[in-house]
């Protein structure tokens, strides 16, 4: 659904009001509405917006807060803003960064880790990796929230990738993991794109994802971007060899680029 | 004779009297005048505004709590008159869409 978002005039600010009670990690929840009083958010005018950074994978930026709970599920709440949002540190607190309607040529969708009356703390997929930052939704602008069932797990000590949907499992695949040197991160993550590179050498598909690689700053030029795609050697799979991507089978690639973005990739 | 003998012995008696008082004033004066000139706030002889003198005393010595206590402003409770919001999370909502692929390339991790 859509809902009317603030952007970044916090016109009903004086009106507004304080006393946030968020709901726990783990999911929104609706809380009761005779409490449920809305932070405004700080004001920010377009040059001040111009200067933040935006928060993409190609990005660092700096004080944004920490993913409150690294390894843990979300109720399925994804958010795409349809135009630019201020990202915040929290309600009533500083702009951090802007969040693009769009994310490598795609809508951008992020998960949403928590929220409170008015505010969404979403993950974010720049640098540094964990990182959340706070959209202000109740006021003017427009954000297309949605709900994704779909959860993907990395065991990197198994090598498995497991597809589940609804809780119920999809599939599980042996996969290829980063090597020691090149380590794939931990962590609770999303899928950021899908791209169908033009002239495709090792996967048809690739799955980018809102991680980064700890070992490698950059990679191939890119700004050492975690993914999720294909291999054309199956010998790979169950074998710690990659510079921190997963590597998955075909059949697991064709059901990955079938999930909504935004959802939420756990790896362990 | 002896009358008159002790006519005089009184007057001599009167007079030793009469000496003794004005000593005594005088020394009464002389410190009621170095008390007023060491005085930082002047003295003032207590049967002329007591009540004054140890007013003022108080007043430069003793912080008055009372006056402590008014120039913090006492917290009053905020009431914000209940403002109806949109609820935080609207209770359904339609499943996000299925990814379309974007041609593109980003060097991930292979």
């Amino acid at each position: 659904m859509r809902r009317a978002a603030a952007g970044a005039t916090p016109a009903a600010a004086a009106a507004a009001l304080v006393a946030v009670s968020l709901s726990g990690c783990g999911g929104p929840q609706a809380g009761t509405a005779a409490q449920q009083y809305v932070v405004p958010p700080v004001s920010v005018s377009a040059a001040q917006a111009g200067k933040l950074p935006q928060a993409t994978t190609y990005t660092t930026i700096k004080g944004a807060p920490a993913d409150p709970a690294r390894f843990a599920t979300t109720s399925g709440l994804v958010v795409h803003p349809l135009a630019a949002q201020i990202v915040y540190a929290g309600p009533g607190k500083a702009p951090i960064a802007v969040l693009p309607a769009t994310e490598l040529g795609a809508p951008t969708w992020v998960p949403v880790v928590q929220t409170g009356p008015g505010w969404d703390q979403v993950l974010l997929p720049s640098r540094p990796d964990h990182i959340t930052g706070w959209i202000y939704t109740a006021g003017a602008a427009k954000l297309d929230t949605r709900h994704t069932s779909y959860l993907l797990r990395v065991n990197l000590g198994t090598h498995q990738l497991s597809v589940y949907n609804d809780g119920k499992l999809l599939g599980q695949w042996t996969v290829a993991i980063g090597a020691p040197a090149t380590p794939t991160p931990t962590g609770r993550t999303f899928l950021l794109a899908l791209l169908a590179p033009a002239d495709p050498t090792y996967s048809p598909l690739i799955v980018p994802l809102g991680t980064h690689s700890n070992a490698l700053s950059t990679y191939g030029g890119g700004p050492g971007t975690v993914g999720i795609h294909g291999w054309p050697d199956p010998s790979v799979f169950g074998q710690s060899v990659s510079n921190g991507c997963v590597r998955v089978p075909s059949t697991a690639l064709h059901l990955v680029s079938t999930i909504p973005l935004g959802s939420l990739v756990v790896i362990s | 004779m002896t009358a008159l003998k002790i006519t005089k012995r009184a007057k001599i008696a009167g007079l030793a009297s009469m000496a003794l008082a004005v000593t005594s004033l005088t020394v009464v004066f002389a410190s009621h005048s170095a008390l007023a000139s060491t005085s930082p706030h002047g003295y003032k002889p207590p049967t002329t505004a007591p009540a004054t003198s140890t007013t003022t005393g108080t007043t430069t010595t003793t912080p008055a709590p009372t006056c402590t206590c008014q120039e913090t402003p006492t917290p009053t409770p905020t009431t914000v008159a209940p403002t109806t919001v949109p609820p935080t999370t609207p209770a359904p909502t339609s499943a996000a869409p299925a990814p379309v692929a974007v041609t593109g390339n980003l060097p991930v991790t292979g």
